[in-house]
């Protein structure tokens, strides 16, 4: 399985729930445009600081199984990570919020 | 040769976080047992995604000397449990951030919307604190 496939399977649960919170708790605009800025600036941040533990020889990939696609040092396939906690923690964060304390 | 080095780094990163989280309750401060419930539950997504890497064969543990070398399953150091829950509280105190800063917008955009019995005092009076003078004098300082 490569890289793609696996983070692929990995950025459904957190589109699972996003979807569900879309359905049960039908946030407002500002929740979406916080949500979309987290995701934004989580990306930034993970072209940066993945690039530096990258480079540090915090932890490495296998090359066969990447698409080879990298921006920096940041193979393409981890920009899941950053897509994946954002939508995963603001939605988890709204469905554990009682109905009435929301906002 | 090992080092405290990357650890430390997470945790004074960490620690930067709870700062602004203090500062403006966003998270630990605002909701203590949900923050310890969504971090754990996220913290451990994110631990079976990298399980699922490292067995399918994608990840390995670098040879960095600024880690401890304490290893919780093989290719994974102590330092990736660190990570994934600081990942998680830093989303949330993003989260946070962003919402409050969309809140703090100037009253009276569309996407402000008043809805029933939870319509909230207008936000007006903080627009001071960017500098500018309410235009309404009972509001004055």
């Amino acid at each position: 399985m490569t890289y793609a496939a696996l983070a692929t399977l990995f950025l459904l649960p957190p589109l699972l729930l996003i979807a569900l919170v879309a359905v049960l708790r039908r946030p407002g605009r500002r929740w979406w445009a916080a949500t979309a800025l987290t995701v934004g600036s989580l990306t930034v941040l993970t072209l940066v600081f993945d690039s530096l533990m990258i480079a540090a020889d915090l932890f490495r990939y296998e090359p066969s199984l990447l698409s080879g696609v990298r921006i920096g040092l940041v193979p393409v396939e981890d920009l899941a990570w950053p897509v994946a906690a954002g939508l995963l923690l603001p939605a988890l964060w709204l469905l554990a919020t009682p109905a009435e304390k929301e906002r | 040769m090992t080092s405290l080095l990357y650890l430390i780094s997470l945790l004074v990163s960490a620690a930067g976080m709870a700062l602004v989280d203090r500062r403006f309750r966003l998270v630990l401060w605002c909701a203590p047992r949900r923050a310890v419930l969504v971090l754990a539950l996220s913290a451990g997504f994110f631990l079976l995604w990298d399980l699922a890497a490292i067995s399918a064969g994608h990840y390995m543990a670098g040879r960095s000397e600024a880690m401890t070398g304490i290893m919780l399953a093989p290719e994974l150091p102590l330092e990736e449990l660190v990570f994934v829950t600081f990942l998680s509280y830093t989303t949330l105190v993003l989260r946070g951030l962003a919402e409050e800063v969309l809140r703090r917008r100037c009253p009276g955009r569309a996407d402000i919307r008043r809805r029933g019995s939870d319509a909230a005092p207008p936000a007006a009076p903080l627009a001071d604190r960017h500098g500018r003078r309410p235009m309404d004098p009972e509001t004055g300082p």
